[in-house]
C-alpha cells in the first residue's frame, strides 16, 4: 500500500490536454437508434477468389453475408475506390452476389432503411426504376419486390422502391441532379410504409402510404436485384440495412460519416 | 466485359461442358468458396443448354485472369452467341407487365 501511495500516477495538464485532444472513437453504426441488420464494407470481410470476391461478410454480427460461388459472376475488388479505399466493381453483364432474405430479417415490413455507397455507375435502360438498372434488390418470384438502382438518363435517376399486391409499384427518387457515375451516398427510408430517397444528404419527394415489403421480397441480390433489371455497372463501397428508421439527426450523422470516409460531398 | 454463350443441344451437355471448363480453370475450389467457373442456363422451352463465357475470369490453373473463350475449340468459339442472338432465340423471356407479379 505504501508503495502505491508513494507512486501514484501523475495527472498533469499535459495528460489532460492529450485526453481532450484524443480523436473521437470511431463512428459505429451499430450504436444508432435502429438495430443494424447488415453492414458490409469493402475494406473488410471480402473473401477473395483470385482478384474477384466470392464472399462479402456482414460486419453487423448477424451473419447476413453476400456470396457468389460462380467465378464468372463474381465482382472484382478494386484497390483505389472512393476515399482511396477498396470497392467492389460490378461489370454490368452478370456480376451479382446473393444474400439473406430481406423480408425475413426486418421486424416490420414497413419500417427499414437501406444505405448504400456507390460510384462510377452507368444509366439504366428504362425510365421506370423496376425495369432499369439495379444495385440491390430481391429476387423472390423473379420480378420486382424491392429494388435500389438507377433509371435511364431520361428518368428520375437514383432511387428505390417496392412492389406489393396492395400498392403495386411504388418508387421514390433522390434529387435528379446526379451526373452519370457520380459518387452517391444513397439512403432509402421506408418509414411506416412511406418511401423517401436521400442522395448525398438531400431528400427527394416522399411516396406515401405503402404497406411495405411483399412476403416475396426474399433473397437479396447485390449487383442486380430481379429478373426485370439490368446488372449494376459500377462500384459499391459500403452497404447497411437497419431494422427500423433512424432519427433525422442520426441519418445526418451517418451521412457525415460517409462524406468524411469516402470524400463524397453531402 | 460482356458475356457470350456456348449453346449445346441439351442441358446435360451444357453441364458437362461447363464442368470441363471449370476443371480446366481449377474449379471447384473450396478454399476460395467457389464451386465452378460458369453456371449453365436452360432454354425455357427447347431443352437446350448454354454455358456463359466471359473474358477476365480468374483461373487457378493460370493463376491469373483468362479469357474463357481461349479454353474452347475453334468450332465452339465460332459458334458463340451474343446477347442479341440469345434474346432473339428466346433464352430470356420478356419481363411481365409492371403490375403483375
Amino acid at each position: 500500500m505504501g508503495a502505491f501511495r508513494n507512486s501514484p500516477r501523475r495527472s498533469t495538464a499535459q495528460d489532460n490536454h492529450t485526453l481532450r485532444e484524443a480523436p473521437r472513437l470511431g463512428f459505429d453504426p451499430r450504436n444508432l437508434g435502429a438495430r443494424l441488420l447488415m453492414w458490409s464494407r469493402s475494406d473488410l470481410g471480402a473473401t477473395m477468389n483470385g482478384s474477384t470476391v466470392s464472399d462479402w461478410a456482414d460486419s453487423s454480427g448477424n451473419g447476413n453475408d453476400f456470396s457468389q460461388s460462380t467465378a464468372i459472376e463474381q465482382p472484382t475488388l478494386a484497390s483505389a475506390g472512393l476515399g482511396g479505399r477498396p470497392e467492389l466493381t460490378f461489370d454490368g453483364s452478370n456480376d451479382a452476389m446473393d444474400g439473406a432474405s430481406f423480408v425475413g430479417m426486418v421486424s416490420a415490413a414497413d419500417d427499414w432503411m437501406i444505405v448504400i455507397v456507390v460510384r462510377d455507375w452507368t444509366w439504366g435502360g428504362n425510365v421506370q426504376l423496376y425495369y432499369a438498372r439495379g444495385v440491390l434488390g430481391t429476387v423472390g418470384g423473379g420480378v420486382t419486390r424491392s429494388n435500389v438502382g438507377v433509371t435511364s438518363e431520361a428518368g428520375a435517376g437514383l432511387g428505390f422502391g417496392l412492389w406489393n399486391a396492395t400498392d403495386g409499384h411504388v418508387q421514390a427518387y433522390g434529387d435528379d441532379s446526379q451526373a452519370q457515375g457520380a459518387a452517391a451516398v444513397m439512403v432509402g427510408v421506408c418509414d411506416a410504409g412511406s418511401l423517401t430517397m436521400r442522395v448525398n444528404g438531400t431528400a427527394g419527394a416522399t411516396a406515401a402510404g405503402t404497406t411495405g415489403l411483399h412476403s416475396g421480397a426474399t433473397t437479396l441480390e447485390l449487383g442486380k436485384g430481379n429478373g426485370n433489371v439490368a446488372n449494376w455497372n459500377g462500384a459499391v463501397s459500403e452497404l447497411l440495412i437497419f431494422d427500423g428508421v433512424l432519427r433525422t439527426n442520426e441519418v445526418q450523422e451517418l451521412e457525415a460519416y460517409f462524406s468524411n470516409r469516402y470524400g463524397v460531398r453531402v | 466485359m460482356s458475356v457470350q454463350w456456348l449453346v449445346l443441344a441439351t442441358m446435360g451437355a451444357a453441364q458437362a461442358r461447363g464442368g470441363d471448363i471449370s476443371a480446366a480453370m481449377g474449379y471447384p475450389r473450396p478454399a476460395t468458396r467457389t464451386d465452378r467457373a460458369s453456371l449453365p442456363i436452360e432454354h425455357p422451352t427447347s431443352g437446350k443448354g448454354a454455358v456463359p463465357i466471359k473474358d477476365k475470369v480468374w483461373s487457378w490453373v493460370d493463376v491469373g485472369l483468362v479469357d474463357m473463350a481461349s479454353l474452347l475449340t475453334d468450332a465452339e468459339r465460332a459458334a458463340l452467341c451474343d446477347r442479341a442472338e440469345m434474346d432473339a432465340a428466346g433464352w430470356f423471356p420478356a419481363p411481365p407487365p409492371p403490375d403483375e407479379p
